[in-house]
């Protein structure tokens, strides 16, 4: 009893408690994508970035952090950073 | 022209009996010629739900294995004329039927019914399969709950990835109490999590309960929940009807109100 009633007082109604929980749930199962899809963004990224940059292939680490908060996670080990003609 | 309609929701004990039962008598109430047809095989509930147990002679897979014909096993509901009920089989299971079995058998159904509703069972395994395949559209029911939330949102994906033409919402057992003291997600939380048309609000009724007990649908009557299944009817018959105000009885007059009738 007084336990709602401080939870009531300070704004922190189990209602939007729920919301909260299911917005992560649901991006959390979304982003619980496929090794396939993973392999596909790699090579896509790989792609973009070769054209500026000269990339340990072998090195390459991608894959989806949950905490804190859910993000995309990529390491692409730098090998050379050719300067003429581009930047 | 006939529309098929899949009831489905991903969790279980959400009201997707329920909502077929009311909604199939529903749309016989407005003068529709309806067909129930309960997709769980070896879990058969819609009808108990609708009080037809003891009619069944024929069931689903008899008519997908030819031990019958449709005629036989489709049951007249005891109070309409116009409404039908295909039993399910409670001894056999899921893999009795195939998708295109149940392609096939709703297009049977085309020509004799304005309306044909598919009682989807829980999951999303074979049974899910059987009961979208033969579908023209969708009702998603969930209830205002994260669980319930989560697995609508993942059938409304996959409803989607099969290409289902049209995919409303119901969201029943809503306590407006609860929601105004902020206990409870309200319609507009789950409608913008979802983002899917809505079809209709149930209150959490104990009318539900007892009609439920008593074999027989509570769409069309006196109480909250039988208006709102009966405008949900309309709706999918395509009239315009603003959402009910379901915060028009105060809890404890409600609870006054049954006390009278129980006396």
């Amino acid at each position: 009893m007084v336990w709602n009633v401080f939870m009531r007082l300070s704004g922190n109604h189990s209602g939007s408690l729920a919301k909260k929980r299911l917005k992560m749930v649901l991006v959390t199962d979304k982003v619980d994508c496929s090794p396939d899809l993973i392999d596909r963004m790699r090579d896509d990224m790989l792609h973009a970035i070769s054209k500026y940059m000269v990339i340990d292939r072998e090195g390459i680490e991608l894959r989806i952090v949950h905490r804190p908060g859910t993000a995309l996670y990529a390491a692409f080990p730098i090998l050379d950073i050719p300067t003429k003609g581009i930047c | 022209m006939s529309e098929v309609i899949v009831i489905t929701s991903g969790k279980g004990g959400v009201g997707k009996t329920t909502t077929s039962a009311n909604v199939g008598t529903g749309l016989a109430i407005l003068g529709k010629k309806t067909a129930l047809i309960d997709t769980d095989i070896g879990l058969r509930n819609l009808d108990v739900v609708m009080g037809l147990e003891n009619r069944i002679v024929y069931n689903l897979v008899d008519v997908v294995e030819g031990n019958c014909r449709m005629k036989q096993a489709l049951i007249r509901d005891k109070r309409y004329p116009n409404l039908y009920l295909l039993p399910s089989a409670q001894t056999r299971d899921k893999t009795a039927v195939s998708p295109e079995q149940m392609t096939k058998l709703v297009d049977d159904l085309r020509d004799e019914f304005d309306y044909i509703l598919l009682d989807c069972p829980a999951g999303i395994e074979r049974g899910f399969q059987n009961a979208i395949a033969g579908a023209d559209r969708a009702l998603v029911v969930t209830t205002p709950e994260v669980s319930a939330i989560r697995d609508a949102d993942r059938i409304i994906g996959l409803l989607e990835a099969s290409e289902m033409g049209e995919i409303d919402l119901i969201i029943n057992r809503v306590r407006m109490d609860m929601v105004k003291r902020g206990d409870m997600m309200s319609v507009e939380d789950v409608t913008d999590i979802l983002a899917v048309n809505l079809a209709g609000v149930i209150p959490d009724d104990e009318s539900i309960v007892i009609s439920t007990n008593q074999g027989e649908p509570l769409v069309g009557m006196g109480s909250m929940a039988g208006q709102a299944y009966l405008n949900i009817c309309r709706r999918i018959m395509g009239e315009e009807i603003p959402f009910l105000n379901l915060d028009t009885q105060p809890r404890f007059l409600m609870r006054l109100s049954s006390l009278l009738r129980r006396a």
